[in-house]
């Protein structure tokens, strides 16, 4: 088994009008085993970006305190909140540091920029190679099915509630058919005035 | 067919470990040295791990670089591997949805060996009789292989019976069919279609070695795990629930002019995202005895004449899809 | 083809002590009986054994588990389907059987409909573990033995006669790769009678099996609560908690509970339920049901402080 598939779990992010969507499922397992029904995979990292890690369930938690910390350095020296195509470089940067060792871990970015009001996706490979997506970005265990269902059913320009249905739907069906995802949902619509988090009733094996 | 021989003994200009790694003996060590010739490896990254493997995924320059080694004397050098591997993979996806009263059985046209396409146009649904479609995924001389044989035990029915082999029982004969080569299975993932003796649509689906289900809709092939997540969400309803006051969904009951989009909309969406997938789509519909058939008239269907034109029909419907 | 394969084809070799049940030559594949349907088992020979075709290599069965065996390199081919919970326990009201109805090929859900409890015929039941295709193929070929065994002898058959058989018959292919793990159940002349067979040839009679990649979850809740005396319908509620809990915390199990009950009649098809909503809300009313869902959270729900937060790792 694929040190990626070790402990499951699935990220994804999605574009609409004025706003972002990003979404993690909630399994941590040893293999087959589910361990937890809690483990978010989904962290802030300022007010309206926010940064999702799926892959080896250690490295998310490493990499959450090593971002947290860079994340806190570049507001102190710069006094003003990072910008989320900035952010997207730290990530990628930071990844690539570790290029003949990796961390294994894809990370999903999602945000509005302070400055243009902008929404913006990333997504990197586990040493930080960045994907900028016109509308959706996925990682983890079920990133075919998620690509499938995604494909199927976003669209453009969506407002937040049609967006918040649409990462919702897509996320559930993908990971219900994937064995190492799933066990709860917990989706976040990012606007410019505020985030919407909502923990999902999802299929529970 | 493929077969190709793993040259286990000349190491001197390749060193390329990834071969040595098939041999479990002393010899491995042997070839463990580090030339310094530069080389051309024979594998990606992916398949060091299966090396046993890695060198049938390129078998053709396997085969090459061992003819083009010179005969060594050496006894210890000799091959001492020979493997045999009849598979291939040739991509592609097909899908099958059931109805009330019709069937739909798609694929698509393209087909590939590695990442090159050898054809835009293989198809792989085909119709077996008035009422039952077969759709065939997997490795296509196995395949094509496959549908002959099936259509060869469907002709021998009718002479035997007089009559044509009803869908469920075509099912059970793919089982056994399949599961006769258990030991040396065919490389086919199989999804029939069509329409049951009762009248209603009906799909089966089979793995390579012949176990089977008969559901409402199923895709396989490449994209599978593109497409089917997709289905269970506009087919079975999966994770919807009605708004309030609304009337419930009714899983695999969906009228032909919602079913058709749908099939339509997943092969796009998997020629998007997979390489395989792409170039035309063959959508065949098999409609119940006596049902109106003017939903098709919009898409373009052309019908197959049947044997039977008072009893089930059907139709075919060809579209492009995108080549790149 | 066969001139090339001759050429590995082995000097002194595993095959020919296949051939007694295994065809050769493909012109063979096909007998004069394949006219007709022979309901789907025209290639049952002369002798009754169905016949195989096998590839011509000094070992067929490395060959097969090099293509097909995805456990052992994930890469392979041909997926077979794999994972599952099933048990099967005996009391003094019969035998309940419950089973769950996921299939997977790798990590991909490839189906969670999977009808896993085969009908063998109107009084013995079989479960499905490991190869998909090899447990609906042999015990199909089981209800077909068992049904010319009452022409011929006037009356059922036992048990431990059909699991003997079917026993029997999956060694006579052992180390060819075929891959069960199944519980024949039914009610005889003894009484309920309960057989685990499996394609290794082990063959046991017991009171309580369960088979597959969740058992380990199942006998957990099992034994806990198993005891001979159990009611009709505790003893369904016991069946059903435990594949329950097998789909909750094995990967490769859940989507939906099938709950079969052996009595003396014959089985009976007592439910089909669906994981998730046992986990949320529980069966229903349905006898046995203690009331509201399985899942644990659900039960400590405002109780305990593990639901309060997501695991908090900033510590």
């Amino acid at each position: 088994m694929s040190i990626m598939e070790y402990n499951g779990g699935s990220v994804l992010a999605m574009k609409g009008k004025n706003c972002v969507a990003i979404a993690s499922d909630l399994r941590l397992g040893n293999q087959a085993m589910t361990v937890a029904t809690n483990f978010e995979k989904v962290f802030p990292v300022t007010d309206c970006l926010y940064l999702g890690l799926a892959g080896l369930a250690s490295d998310v938690i490493t990499l959450r305190e090593r971002f947290r910390f860079r994340v806190n350095m570049y507001t102190i020296k710069e006094e003003r909140q990072i910008e989320p195509a900035t952010f997207a470089q730290l990530v990628s940067s930071t990844l690539y540091e570790k290029r003949f060792g990796p961390y294994f871990v894809e990370p999903v970015i999602a945000g509005i920029s302070k400055k243009t009001g902008e929404p913006f996706i990333a997504a990197t490979d586990l040493i930080g190679c960045l994907n900028f997506a016109k509308d959706f970005v996925v990682c983890g265990t079920a990133s075919d099915k998620l690509f499938g269902v995604a494909e199927g059913l976003w669209e453009p320009d969506l407002e937040p509630e049609d967006l918040f249905e649409t990462i919702s739907q897509t996320l559930m069906n993908a990971v219900d058919r994937d064995a190492f995802s799933g066990w709860g949902a917990i989706v976040h619509v990012i606007t410019p005035e505020k985030v919407i988090t909502r923990t999902l009733k999802a299929r529970m094996d | 067919m493929r077969i190709s021989t793993i040259e286990g003994g000349h190491s001197s200009d390749r060193g390329d470990r990834s071969l040595s790694l098939c041999f479990r003996s002393t010899r491995v060590h042997l070839r463990g040295l580090h030339t310094r010739t530069p080389v051309e490896r024979c594998t990606d990254e992916h398949h060091l791990h299966f090396s046993l493997f890695s060198a049938y995924t390129q078998p053709n320059r396997c085969l090459a670089m061992a003819l083009m080694q010179p005969l060594l004397a050496d006894a210890q050098l000799r091959p001492v591997g020979h493997q045999f591997n009849p598979y291939s993979e040739n991509g592609g996806t097909i899908l099958a949805i059931a109805g009330a009263d019709f069937a739909v059985i798609a694929g698509d046209t393209r087909q590939t060996e590695g990442y090159s396409i050898q054809t835009r146009y293989a198809p792989k649904v085909f119709k077996l009789t008035d009422r039952a479609v077969l759709a065939v995924n997997g490795f296509q001389a196995d395949c094509s292989e496959f549908v002959k044989r099936v259509l060869q035990r469907i002709e021998w029915y009718r002479h035997a019976h007089s009559k044509q082999m009803p869908l469920k029982a075509i099912a059970r004969m793919i089982q056994t069919m399949l599961y006769g080569k258990r030991f040396f299975p065919y490389y086919t993932y199989n999804i029939l279609g069509g329409i049951e003796e009762d009248g209603t649509g009906a799909v089966y689906s089979f793995d390579p070695v012949g176990s089977y289900e008969r559901e409402a809709c199923r895709a396989a092939g490449a994209a599978s795990s593109l497409i089917q997540p997709f289905l269970d969400n506009q087919i079975y309803f999966k994770n919807q629930t009605p708004a309030p006051g609304a009337a419930p969904f009714v899983p695999g009951n969906l009228p032909i002019d919602v079913v058709l989009p749908i099939v339509i909309d997943s092969f796009t969406s998997a020629t998007e995202r997979h390489i395989e997938v792409g170039d035309g789509l063959e959508i065949f519909i098999v409609l119940a005895k006596g049902r109106d058939a003017s939903q098709l008239s919009s898409l373009n269907a052309t019908e197959i004449p049947a044997a039977d034109p008072t009893g089930e029909r059907v139709f075919v419907v060809r579209r492009d899809l995108k080549k790149d | 083809m066969n001139t090339f394969v001759s050429r590995f084809a082995p000097s002194s070799s595993v095959i020919p002590q296949y051939r007694g049940a295994l065809a050769g030559d493909d012109d063979d594949e096909f007998s004069d009986l394949t006219w007709g349907s022979q309901a789907g088992f025209g290639n049952i020979g002369a002798k009754g054994i169905p016949s195989f075709e096998v590839p011509n290599l000094p070992d067929p069965s490395a060959f097969l588990r090099m293509h097909t065996d995805d456990y052992a390199d994930p890469n392979c081919r041909i997926k077979i389907q794999h994972g599952t919970t099933t048990l099967a326990f005996r009391f003094k009201g019969g035998i309940i059987v419950a089973v769950d109805s996921r299939a997977t090929a790798g990590s991909y859900i490839a189906s969670g409909t999977v009808k896993k409890v085969i009908e063998i015929n109107p009084y013995l039941l079989g479960t499905m573990a490991g190869g998909a295709a090899d447990c609906q193929y042999w015990e199909t070929y089981l209800g077909i033995q068992c049904r010319l065994h009452e022409l011929r002898n006037r009356e059922r058959i036992s048990v431990a006669a059909a699991s003997k058989y079917l026993s029997n018959l999956v060694y006579s292919y052992k180390g060819m790769g075929l891959s069960m793990g199944t519980m024949i159940c039914g009610w005889d002349k003894t009484g309920p009678a309960l057989f685990y067979v499996d394609s290794d040839g082990t063959r046991l009679k017991g009171d309580i099996f369960s088979v597959g990649s969740g058992s380990t979850y199942a006998y957990g809740v099992l034994d806990q609560s198993y005891s001979w005396d159990l009611s009709d319908a505790d003893a369904q509620e016991l069946g059903r908690r435990s594949i329950y809990a097998a789909g909750h915390r094995d990967a490769y199990s859940g989507n939906t509970i099938n709950l079969y009950h052996v009595k003396e009649q014959g089985w009976e098809f007592i439910g089909n339920y669906d994981v998730t909503k046992m986990h949320y809300d529980g069966p229903g009313n349905v006898p046995g049901a203690t009331g509201g869902g399985y899942g644990y959270d659900v039960r400590t729900a405002g109780r305990s402080a593990s639901d309060a937060d997501a695991i908090d790792t900033s510590a």
